[in-house]
């Protein structure tokens, strides 16, 4: 499952259609807004999306994490727009026969996400409008 | 050809908007769209780093391209 939205999600409901009878481990990623970076204040994050090519993207590290670690089933639902501090970005969702093998595939789809899916997120602080491209900061 | 393309995050903000479309000669490639747009739009000139996809596809900038073929430029990505 694969989704990128605005709207919020629930995990509960998530793991709900996920889960199987198989599997013995269910680990979950959520990424949250926080309320600084890099020791400044932030009072919002705007997340702009190259939508069609995210999804593909998506899709395409779900089925390599499956693939790789033998895990079960992957979610992936990333928003996009305007998010308050506390709000979710983000959830992965591993389902997988034991633990070992649905940590590692959470984390190598987190990782890969953080690589190359096309998704930006922006800062709204009291001192401007910085864009986080990779692990730099460009002022506005 | 006629190529188009889409501009994100601050390279969005740099060019002003978010499609635009220029005019190639037949053979050209990727490197031929980021001359071409940074010749317009200086800031580009100054980024460490642009990311080039066509058609949804990352390439490199030695990949030739084709009339018609959607080519995007964005900065680094920050999801997750």
């Amino acid at each position: 499952m694969i989704e990128v939205t605005r709207k919020d999600f629930s995990v509960d409901e998530v793991l709900g259609r996920l889960r199987t009878g198989r599997m013995g481990a269910l680990v979950t990623f959520v990424g949250s807004v926080r309320d600084s970076s890099g020791g400044r204040p932030v009072d919002r994050i705007e997340i702009q999306v190259y939508e069609e090519m995210a999804r593909k993207q998506l899709e395409a590290i779900r089925e390599e994490a499956m693939e790789r670690f033998g895990v079960d089933e992957v979610a992936i639902i990333h928003r996009h727009g305007s998010l308050r501090v506390s709000e979710n970005i983000m959830l992965i969702a591993v389902g997988a026969g034991h633990r070992p093998e649905a940590f590692d595939a959470c984390r190598f789809v987190l990782e890969r996400i953080k690589e190359r899916v096309p998704i930006w997120k922006k800062e709204i602080t009291p001192n401007g409008e910085f864009w986080v491209e990779g692990e730099h900061y460009e002022p506005l | 050809m006629r190529i188009r393309l889409r501009y994100f995050a601050s390279i969005r903000e740099f060019v002003g908007a978010a499609e635009g479309e220029i005019e190639l000669p037949e053979g050209s490639t990727v490197e031929g769209v980021l001359e071409t747009v940074k010749k317009y739009h200086g800031r580009l000139r100054d980024m460490d780093r642009i990311l080039v996809a066509v058609n949804g596809e990352y390439v490199d900038s030695g990949t030739r391209l084709a009339d018609g073929d959607l080519v995007a430029l964005f900065p680094p990505v920050s999801g997750g």
